[in-house]
Parts: C-alpha cells; sequence; structure tokens
C-alpha cells in the first residue's frame, strides 16, 4: 500500500513539474482548456473537468492520479 | 531525525512559491493526488473544487465550515470533509502519513466556470504546519523543505 503510494507520488510530482516547463508551450497550443498531462505530454484536453475525465476514462487513465490543470490563454497573477 | 520533505518550486497564480506533492485517503475511496501551495497566511488545509471534482467524492453535500472566507480578493464557501489521511514524500523517499482535517475551497464571489475560478490551487495551511511543529526551511544548497523543528 505505501509503496504504490510513493510510487503515484513520484510519477505525480514529476508530471506536475513537466507539466510547469512546457506550460508556456500549452498556454499557446490549447489555451483556455482543462489540460490532462502525463509521461512528458497531454493525455486530454478539453472545455470543462467532466469532458476530460470521460476522455481520460476512455483511456483508462485514472483522473484522481493525474495532473489535471486549467490552463488560461492569458497567465493570471494572483497575490494570495 | 526528524520529518524533512523536499518542496517544489512551482509556478502558482503566476508566481514562483513553495509547493508540495501530496496524496489524500478520504474515507473508503482510494487516494486521490494534488500539489499545494504551503501558505502560512492560510488557517486551513484547501482542496480546490477543479482537484475535488477529479474525485467521486459528493462534496457539495458535506458541511459548511465557513460561510464567506476571501481569499486573494475571491469570495469563498469552505465546506469540511473532515478528518483525512494525507501522505507526503520525505527525503528519504518514504510515503509520511498524517492525520488532518481537510476543507473543500468552493469561490462564491466568482461566476461558475470562469477562468480565475479554474485556476485555484489546494492549500496547506498554517494548521497542519502547526499541529505537526513544521517549518519551511531554506538550505544553502538551493533546496527547500518543510522541516519538523524541535
Amino acid at each position: 500500500m505505501s509503496n504504490q503510494i510513493l510510487i503515484s507520488l513520484e510519477s505525480y510530482e514529476k508530471d506536475f513539474m513537466d507539466f510547469q516547463e512546457r506550460l508556456s508551450e500549452i498556454r499557446k497550443s490549447n489555451p483556455d482548456q482543462f489540460i490532462a498531462f502525463g509521461k512528458g505530454k497531454i493525455l486530454a484536453s478539453g472545455e470543462s473537468m467532466e469532458k476530460i475525465k470521460e476522455n481520460l476514462e476512455k483511456l483508462r487513465i485514472d483522473p484522481t492520479k493525474t495532473v489535471i490543470e486549467f490552463v488560461s490563454k492569458n497567465e493570471i497573477r494572483m497575490i494570495v | 531525525m526528524g520529518i524533512k520533505i523536499p518542496l517544489l518550486k512551482a509556478v502558482s497564480l503566476g508566481y514562483e512559491r513553495d509547493m508540495v506533492t501530496f496524496s489524500i485517503k478520504y474515507g473508503s475511496l482510494p487516494n486521490f493526488y494534488a500539489t499545494a501551495v504551503i501558505d502560512t497566511g492560510c488557517p486551513f488545509c484547501i482542496i480546490s473544487e477543479s482537484t475535488i471534482q477529479k474525485t467521486r467524492i459528493n462534496y457539495k453535500d458535506k458541511p459548511v465550515h465557513h460561510k464567506q472566507v476571501w481569499l486573494g480578493g475571491i469570495l469563498f464557501e469552505l465546506r469540511c470533509l473532515g478528518e483525512c489521511e494525507i501522505f507526503f514524500r520525505d527525503n528519504q523517499n518514504t510515503p509520511v502519513p498524517f492525520k488532518q482535517d481537510i476543507y473543500v475551497g468552493i469561490p462564491l464571489s466568482l461566476k461558475k466556470g470562469t477562468i480565475l475560478s479554474q485556476q485555484i490551487p489546494c492549500f496547506v495551511g498554517k494548521d497542519f504546519l502547526d499541529k505537526n511543529f513544521l517549518s519551511i526551511i531554506r538550505s544553502k544548497d538551493g533546496n527547500t523543505y518543510l522541516q519538523e523543528i524541535d
């Protein structure tokens, strides 16, 4: 159980950092969309989370273990 | 040796922040995964609505903990998921479990589906850091950790 969590944590973290590296490029290619990202590539994209989940399920990919982020056309900056 | 969790330097809402990847176990459902901003100015641990939507958790039925919470100029409602088990990866590459009250942040002042409401991150807040005696430590080697302090 804990080994499985570790593997999934490592994999999620790597996918998240890969997504960060490619963010500028994705912002141009897929503006204002939810992006599911993994293994160095876009796995699915869509205008809603429901659509993304549907697409991932067709690919037999678990959305709960997948990096899914909304990418806006223009970068939003916010101080929290 | 105390707990030492490596943090990520990643961009959220336009600026580089201290972030961490973690896993959340809610009830009998399988763990789900998220990345959160470590924010000592945030009193609670908050899962964003877009993150919880990845799961089958019916969060809209959960009790409202705070009806009106402002965060970065956005009005939120916090719904309580209750105590969950969360896991981080430490510097020895071992999963470290914690019990933590988790809230879901639902933006109220933004129209549902707007660009900003979909980009609100998750937050690991002060409640978690205080309870577990964890502080953000910047090492001279350039790495940043959540570290247990005696």
